[in-house]
C-alpha cells in the first residue's frame, strides 16, 4: 500500500484542479461535499499506508529523474517512513475536519469555492512536503506552503490589518527560507546529494560520530573542520524551522496571521503548516544529533518560545490571540523535546497538539461565528447557550494544560521528564513554569467566555451539524488520543523507531515525583484562574497588582516593535539614503563643481542645467576609481 | 589587412629594439599637450600684458573695433532642417569616399567586390527614397 | 577570399533580418493610411525566418572565415536565438500596443536593424565589426527611445540616452584603441596571439584597456554605479522599447563582454573577478534597494532590471575566479539561462504593466489596484511574471537564480551566492507591494475597465508559456546549454 502513498497528495491536488475549473459554476454543498469526501479518502489511504509501514517497515523511496544541471541531477518523488506515515494520517485527518467545520463557517462567503480551493491546494502542498524524499523537493512544497498560508491569511483582503498580516507572515518566514536554503546548498556540497536517505548514508557516520563528512570525495567547504561544519549547516536547517514553526525570535507572524478565517488558524496555523518546522528538525535528527551545540540551541530557543509565548497569552484580550500564542508555546516544547533528544516526544505532542489545538480553534470559532466578537471580555455565560462547545472547549483546554488523562498531559509530561532526566535542570524549570502560564491563560479564556453573565443582545447558539461534528471528533480525540503512547505501553514510540537506523528516541522511563509535580503545577494554575475569573472578573485588579509585568506580558514584550526599529525602518532609510544620495548629493557635487567652474566664468550656467550631466560626471568617477582599481590590480600604479 | 600594416611592423621593430616605443609615444602626446595648452597661455596671458602698452578707451574695449555696432545675441540659431540637408549631404560625401578606392581596385576586389558595393548603393537609395517620400527634401 | 556560400553560412539569420528591415522599410514608406499596419508582420516574418536559420547553425562546424571577421560558434548562435526569441516577443508586444501608444511605424524596421548589430557583436571576431555592431545597435536604440518625437518625456530619454550612450561606446572604443595598438592588430585571434596567452608585454596597458572595457560594458548593461541614466529613459521610452532595452540590449552587450574579456583572456581573468564581483554585489543591493521606493512601476522595473543585471554579472565573475574549462561552460550555460528566463519573465511584466497603464492612465502602482476583479487573468499573469522575477520555485527565474547560485557555489564564491539571495529577498518585498495591490482592498469608482486586445493576450500568454516552461521543465534547455561548444 505504501508504493501507492502518491495517491494521497494527488487527491487534494485533483480537487483543487477541478475547483479551479469548475468553482464558480457549482453550489457551495457540492463544493464541501467534494473536497471533504476526498479528503477523507485520502485519510484512508493514509491509513491503510500507516497500517502497511507498522507490518512492513518504511519503504525505499521512488524517485524520478527530473533535470540534469551538469554534473548535478535533481530527482522528484516520493518515500513513506514512519515519521511520515503517522503525518499523513495527522494531516488527513485534521483536514478533513477543517474542511467539514469551514461548510457553515464560511457559508455564504462569495469566495466560498475559493477558499476551499485555497484549503485543497494548502493540503496537497502539506501532504507533498510531508512525503518529500529529497531537501530541495521539501523546500519548494515548503515554499508552497507558506504561499497557501498567504494566501489564506489575506483571504479577507479587503481588512487591511489581513492583507498587513498576510504580508508580514509571508516575509518573515522567509527570513527563516533564506537560512533553511543556504543550509540545503551547504549540505548538497558536502555530500552531493539532496536526498535525506543519501545524506543520512553519506553523513552516516559522521553524523552520529562526528568524524568526517566525507563521501564519494565530498569535502567540507571553507575548509572547516567537519563538526563546525555540521553546527553550522545544522543550524541553518533551524533557522528555517524557527521562521515556520514562529519560534523566538520569528515568532512574531503567528499572532498576526491570526486576521484569517478561523479554520484557516486550525488547521495552517495550529496543526499542520507551523509543525512543518518540527517535522523538518526530526526529520533532520541524524544531523542534530551529530551536533550537540546545535541541539541545546534547538533545546533553548524552544524553552525560551514555550516561556516567552505562554507569558503573553496570559493577557490577551482577543480568543484567537491568545490560542494563537498557546501554539507559539506548544511548538517551543516541541523543539525542546527535539533539542533534548527527546525524539518521539517531540513527535507525539506534536501529534496530541494537532488535536487539542484544531480543536480548541475550532471552538473558538464556534463561539466567534456565534457572538460576532473576538473579545474576551465581550463574551460570557456560554456554557448553558452551546452546551457542545462548552464540553468541546472544556476537553480542549484540559489536554493543554496536561490535566490528566487528557492527551496533553501525557505527551507534554513526557518532555519535561525527558528535560529532567537529560539533567537540562533550567529548561526543566522553564517549561514547568509555561506549564503552569499555560493552564491560567487558557482557564482564563475557559473561564471568561463560558461562565459568567451573558453579555451582548445576540442570541447564541451551536452552529450546524457540519460545525458539531468536527468538534465531538476533535474533543474524543484530545481526550483519548494520550493513551496511544503511555508509559504504560508506549506504542507510538515503538511504532516511530520500528526498524530505525540509528535506533534514537528511546525516551527515558517515567518517574511518578515529576508527574505529581506537573499535574499540580497544572492544577494550581487552573485554580488561579478560577480564583480571577471563576466568578467575577478580578482581572483588573490583579493587572494593576502585577504592574510593570503586565504592561510588557500585554504588549508582547515590544518585539513588533522593536523590529520595527532595529530592521524595518533602517532598511526604509538606506532606500531614502539612496534616493537622497541620487537626488542631492551627486547633483550637489556637480553644483559644487559649478561653483568652482564660476571662477572660470560661464560654467556655471551649464553644470547646472539638467541632470543628464550629473550621470556623466558619476560615470566619469567611477571610470577613475575602476581604472586606478584596475591599475592596481596590475600592479602599475 | 590592418594587422600587416605599416604600424604593426614599425611597432615589432620597436619591441625587437627593445625600445617601448609604443608607451612612448603617448609620453609625445603628453608633451604636445602641454605645449599645446601653455602656448597661448605663455603668449596670451603672460608675455602679452608684459610686452604691449596697456591703454584702454571706450573704444578700444567695443566688441568690434572697426566701428560696427554689435546686434542682437553672439548665439544665432538655425533651421532644424539646415542640419538634415547637412546629414544627407555627408552621407553622400561618404558614399563618393568609399565609391573611390572600390573604384580603382575594381579589378583585384572582382563580382564580390561589386555586389558588395551595390548592396551599399542600394541601402544608400534607399534611405534617400525614405527621406524622399518622408517630405525631408521639402523645405516647409 | 570569400565565397558567398561562406558569408551566407556565417551569417544568414542577420541577412535575413537586414533584408526584412530593408523591405519593410520600402513598404512602409511607399504605402499609405491602414496598409501601413502590415509593416511590423514583415519586421515578424523576417524574424520567424531567421530563428530556423539561427537553429541549424547549432552545432554547426567551427568556421572563422579567412579574414576573422566573424565566428561562426555555438557562443554566437546561442545569443542569436535569445536575441531573435526576445524580438520576436518585443515585436509582437509592439504591434499588440500600437494602436493604443500611437508609435510611428518606423520602429518595425528599427528593431530589425538594431537586432542586426546585436547579434554581430555576439559573433564578432574583430574589434572594428565589434564596434561596429555596437554603434549599429546603440544608435538604433537612440532612435527607438525618442519614438515618440511629440512627448517631451521621450524625447529626453532619447537625448539622455544618445549622451550617456555614446560616453560609453566613446570609453570601451578608447579601450579597444589600446587593444589594438599594444596587439597591432583588430582581429581577436591575433591580439590573443600577441598578448601570448597572458597580458603581453605591455601589460600596463592591458590593464587600462580591460578597464575602460569594461567600464563601457558596464554603463551599458546599467550596472551600478554606472546606472544612473537607466530610470530617466526606461520611463520615458515607449513600453515595447523599454522591453527591448532591459532584454535585448543588455543581453547582447553581455555577449560582447564575454566575446571580448572571455575570448581575449580565457581563464586568466583570475585578478579580476573580486572587481566584477563587487561591482555585482552593489549593482544588487542599489537596484533592489533603489526599488523599494519607486511608486512608478516603470521606474521600478527598471531598478529591478539593474538587480538583474547584478545578478547576470555573477556568472562572469564567478567563471574568471576558476581556471577550470568546466566552470566556464558552466556559467556560460547559467548565463544564458538566465538570460531565457529574464526575457519571458521582464517582457512579460512590461507587456501586462502597458495593457494596465494603458487602462488607467497612469503608471503608478494605484493602476493595478484591485487588477484580481477587474481581470483576474492579468492579474495572474502578473503575479506569475513578479514572481518569477523574485525567483520563486517552479518559474524559470527560480531556476536562472539556481543555476546562476550553483555556478558561483562551483567556484567557490560564496559570498556571491547569499547576496543573491538576500537581495532576492529584498525584491520579494517590492513585488509583493505590486501583489497586493492587485489582490487587495479596492476603492470604489476608480477601477476603469481593462480593455484588451487579443494580441496582447497572445504576447503575455507566450511570455507566461516559456516562464513556466522553464520553470517546470528545464531539462530540454539545460541539456541544450550543456552539450554546447561554446568557443568551438
Amino acid at each position: 500500500m505504501a508504493n501507492e502513498a502518491w495517491l494521497i497528495p494527488a487527491i487534494p491536488l485533483l480537487v483543487y484542479v477541478i475547483l479551479l475549473v469548475a468553482g464558480r459554476r457549482i453550489s457551495e454543498p457540492v463544493v464541501a461535499g467534494i473536497s471533504v469526501s476526498a479528503v477523507l479518502l485520502a485519510f484512508l489511504l493514509a491509513i491503510a499506508v500507516l497500517a502497511d509501514v507498522a507490518v512492513n517497515g518504511p519503504t525505499a523511496p521512488t524517485t524520478y529523474a527530473w533535470l540534469d544541471f551538469g554534473a548535478h541531477s535533481l530527482t522528484v518523488g516520493y518515500e513513506v517512513t514512519m515519521l511520515n506515515a503517522l503525518m499523513l494520517v495527522v494531516v488527513t485527518l485534521v483536514s478533513a475536519l477543517v474542511l467539514l467545520f469551514s461548510r457553515s463557517y464560511m457559508k455564504g462567503d462569495e469566495r466560498f469555492s475559493r477558499f476551499y480551493q485555497y484549503l485543497n491546494l494548502f493540503v496537497f502542498s502539506m501532504l507533498g512536503l510531508v512525503i518529500s524524499p529529497n531537501l530541495l523537493q521539501f523546500y519548494i512544497f515548503w515554499e508552497l506552503v507558506g504561499v497557501c498560508s498567504y494566501l489564506l491569511v489575506g483571504f479577507w483582503y479587503y481588512k487591511p490589518e489581513a492583507a498587513a498580516a498576510a504580508k508580514k507572515a509571508f516575509i518573515v518566514t522567509r527570513i527563516g527560507d533564506v537560512g533553511l536554503f543556504i543550509g540545503i546548498i551547504l549540505l548538497y556540497i558536502a555530500t552531493g546529494t539532496f536526498d535525506f536517505n543519501g545524506l543520512y548514508t553519506a553523513g552516516g557516520a559522521a553524523f552520529s560520530q562526528v568524524a568526517t563528512l566525507a563521501y564519494h570525495g565530498a569535502s567540507v567547504p571553507f575548509g572547516m573542520s567537519s563538526s563546525g561544519f555540521i553546527t553550522l549547516t545544522a543550524l541553518l536547517v533551524f533557522i528555517g524551522a524557527v521562521g515556520k514553526s514562529a519560534q523566538f525570535p520569528l515568532h512574531v507572524w503567528l499572532p498576526d496571521a491570526m486576521e484569517g478565517p478561523t479554520p484557516v488558524s486550525a488547521l495552517i496555523h495550529a496543526a499542520t503548516m507551523v509543525a512543518a518546522g518540527v517535522y523538518l528538525v526530526a526529520r533532520m535528527q541524524p544531523l542534530f544529533a551529530a551536533s550537540p551545540v546545535a541541539s541545546e540551541t534547538v533545546a533553548v530557543i524552544g524553552g525560551i518560545t514555550a516561556l516567552l509565548a505562554a507569558s503573553i497569552g496570559l493577557t490577551q484580550r482577543d480568543i484567537k490571540r491568545v490560542i494563537a500564542y498557546s501554539t507559539v508555546s506548544q511548538l517551543g516544547y516541541m523543539m525542546m523535546a527535539l533539542g533534548v533528544g527527546a525524539y518521539t516526544a517531540g513527535i507525539f505532542h506534536l501529534m496530541t497538539h494537532a488535536f487539542f489545538k484544531a480543536l480548541l480553534f475550532l471552538t473558538a470559532g464556534s463561539v466567534i461565528h456565534a457572538l460576532d466578537t473576538q473579545d474576551l471580555f465581550s463574551m460570557g455565560g456560554l456554557r448553558k447557550k452551546m452546551p457542545i462547545t462548552h464540553i468541546a472547549f472544556l476537553a480542549g483546554a484540559l489536554a493543554l494544560a496536561g490535566v490528566p488523562p487528557f492527551a496533553g498531559f501525557w505527551s507534554k509530561d513526557e518532555i519535561l521528564s525527558a528535560a529532567f532526566q537529560s539533567g537540562h535542570y533550567v529548561l526543566y524549570a522553564m517549561g514547568l513554569l509555561a506549564a503552569f502560564f499555560t493552564a491560567f491563560y487558557i482557564f482564563r479564556v475557559y473561564f471568561l467566555v463560558f461562565w459568567g453573565e451573558a453579555k451582548g443582545e445576540k442570541h447564541a447558539h451551536e452552529g450546524g451539524s457540519a460545525m458539531v461534528i468536527p468538534l465531538l471528533v476533535l474533543g474524543a480525540l484530545a481526550t483519548l488520543s494520550g493513551f496511544l503512547n503511555t508509559p504504560f505501553d508506549p506504542f507510538v514510540t515503538r511504532f516511530l523507531t520500528y526498524g530505525h537506523p540509528l535506533g534514537i528516541g528511546i525516551d527515558p522511563p517515567a518517574s511518578l515525583p515529576l508527574i505529581l509535580v506537573s499535574v499540580i503545577i497544572a492544577l494550581l494554575g487552573i485554580w488561579l484562574a478560577y480564583s480571577v475569573y471563576g466568578r467575577a472578573n478580578r482581572g483588573a485588579e490583579l493587572a494593576k497588582r502585577m504592574g510593570v509585568l503586565y504592561t510588557l506580558s500585554y504588549n508582547k514584550f515590544y518585539i513588533d516593535e522593536i523590529y520595527h526599529y532595529l530592521i524595518v525602518t533602517p532598511i526604509f532609510t538606506i532606500a531614502r539614503a539612496i534616493a537622497f544620495i541620487d537626488r542631492f548629493i551627486i547633483d550637489g557635487i556637480v553644483r559644487m563643481l559649478g561653483e568652482l567652474g564660476y571662477t572660470g566664468g560661464v560654467t556655471l550656467k551649464y553644470a547646472n542645467t539638467g541632470q543628464v550631466q550629473t550621470y556623466g560626471v558619476l560615470t566619469l568617477f567611477g571610470l577613475v576609481a575602476l581604472v586606478a582599481i584596475a591599475l592596481g590590480i596590475g600592479g602599475v600604479l | 589587412m590592418a594587422e600587416e600594416s605599416y604600424l604593426a611592423r614599425f611597432l615589432d621593430t620597436c619591441r625587437y629594439g627593445g625600445i617601448r616605443l609604443y608607451a612612448n609615444a603617448f609620453i609625445f602626446l603628453l608633451v604636445f599637450l602641454v605645449l599645446a595648452i601653455a602656448l597661448p597661455i605663455g603668449a596670451l596671458a603672460v608675455l602679452g600684458p608684459l610686452l604691449r602698452p596697456s591703454k584702454p578707451s571706450k573704444a578700444k574695449n567695443a566688441t568690434y573695433e572697426s566701428g560696427l555696432e554689435p546686434i542682437g545675441d553672439a548665439r544665432s540659431r538655425y533651421n532644424v532642417r539646415y542640419y538634415l540637408f547637412a546629414l544627407m549631404f555627408v552621407i553622400f560625401d561618404v558614399e563618393i569616399i568609399f565609391l573611390y578606392p572600390w573604384a580603382v581596385s575594381y579589378h583585384t576586389l572582382g563580382v564580390f567586390g561589386y555586389v558588395e558595393m551595390m548592396i551599399f548603393v542600394v541601402l544608400l537609395l534607399i534611405g534617400l527614397m525614405y527621406a524622399w517620400r518622408k517630405k525631408v527634401l521639402e523645405w516647409m | 577570399m570569400l565565397t558567398f556560400t561562406q558569408v551566407w553560412n556565417a551569417l544568414g539569420p542577420e541577412i535575413v533580418l537586414a533584408i526584412g528591415g530593408f523591405v519593410a522599410m520600402v513598404y512602409e514608406f511607399m504605402v499609405t493610411g491602414r496598409a501601413k499596419q502590415a509593416t511590423p508582420w514583415i519586421a515578424v516574418l523576417s524574424v520567424l525566418t531567421a530563428i530556423p536559420l539561427a537553429w541549424s547553425k547549432l552545432h554547426a562546424p567551427l568556421a572563422t572565415y579567412s579574414i576573422a571577421v566573424i565566428a561562426v560558434d555555438d557562443f554566437g548562435t546561442i545569443f542569436s536565438l535569445f536575441i531573435l526569441v526576445s524580438v520576436l516577443l518585443v515585436l509582437l508586444f509592439a504591434i499588440a500596443s500600437q494602436a493604443r501608444l500611437k508609435l510611428a511605424f518606423e520602429y518595425a524596421y528599427l528593431v530589425l536593424f538594431a537586432t542586426v548589430g546585436a547579434m554581430v557583436i555576439c559573433s564578432a571576431l574583430d574589434l572594428v565589426t565589434l564596434y561596429v555592431g555596437l554603434e549599429l545597435l546603440s544608435i538604433t536604440t537612440y532612435v527607438l527611445v525618442a519614438l515618440h518625437r511629440k512627448n517631451v518625456k521621450s524625447s529626453e530619454a532619447g537625448l539622455k540616452y544618445l549622451i550617456i550612450g555614446s560616453i560609453a561606446s566613446a570609453i570601451i572604443l578608447y579601450g579597444l584603441s589600446f587593444l589594438y595598438g599594444v596587439a597591432g592588430s583588430t582581429g581577436l585571434s591575433r591580439i590573443a596571439t600577441a598578448l601570448q596567452g597572458g597580458y603581453g608585454s605591455e601589460p600596463g596597458l592591458v590593464y587600462l584597456s580591460i578597464a575602460l572595457i569594461l567600464v563601457g560594458i558596464f554603463v551599458k548593461i546599467s550596472a551600478a554605479p554606472f546606472h544612473l541614466w537607466t530610470a530617466d529613459v526606461y520611463e520615458g521610452a515607449p513600453t515595447p522599447i523599454t522591453a527591448y532595452l532591459a532584454v535585448v540590449s543588455k543581453g547582447a552587450v553581455l555577449g560582447f563582454l564575454f566575446r571580448v574579456i572571455v575570448w581575449l583572456f580565457g581563464a586568466k581573468l583570475g585578478e579580476w573577478f573580486g572587481l566584477v564581483g563587487w561591482i555585482a554585489i552593489i549593482t544588487m543591493v542599489i537596484g533592489n534597494l533603489g526599488a523599494l521606493s519607486q511608486r512608478n512601476i516603470k521606474r521600478l522595473l527598471a531598478y529591478s532590471s539593474i538587480g538583474q543585471a547584478g545578478y547576470l554579472l555573477i556568472p562572469f565573475s564567478s567563471l574568471s575566479s576558476s581556471t577550470l574549462a568546466s566552470v566556464m561552460w558552466q556559467n556560460l550555460s547559467s548565463t544564458v539561462f538566465y538570460l531565457f528566463a529574464y526575457s519571458f519573465m521582464t517582457i512579460g511584466a512590461f507587456a501586462v504593466f502597458s495593457v494596465v497603464a494603458d487602462a488607467s492612465g497612469s503608471e503608478d502602482v494605484h493602476a493595478f489596484t484591485g487588477l484580481s476583479k477587474r481581470s483576474p487573468w492579468l492579474a495572474g499573469m502578473m503575479t506569475l511574471f513578479l514572481l518569477s522575477l523574485s525567483g520563486l520555485p517552479l518559474t524559470a527565474g527560480f531556476f536562472g537564480k539556481f543555476s546562476i547560485f550553483l555556478g558561483a557555489l562551483g567556484a567557490g564564491q560564496i559570498w556571491l551566492g547569499v547576496v543573491l539571495f538576500a537581495t532576492s529577498a529584498i525584491a520579494f518585498y517590492y513585488y509583493f507591494g505590486i501583489i497586493r495591490a492587485m489582490y487587495g482592498r479596492t476603492q470604489e469608482g476608480d477601477t476603469p475597465p481593462v480593455r484588451s486586445s487579443p494580441m496582447q493576450h497572445v504576447v503575455v500568454a507566450l511570455c507566461a508559456i516559456g516562464t513556466l516552461w522553464l520553470g517546470i521543465f528545464p531539462g530540454p534547455v539545460t541539456d541544450l546549454l550543456s552539450n554546447l561548444h561554446w568557443f568551438g
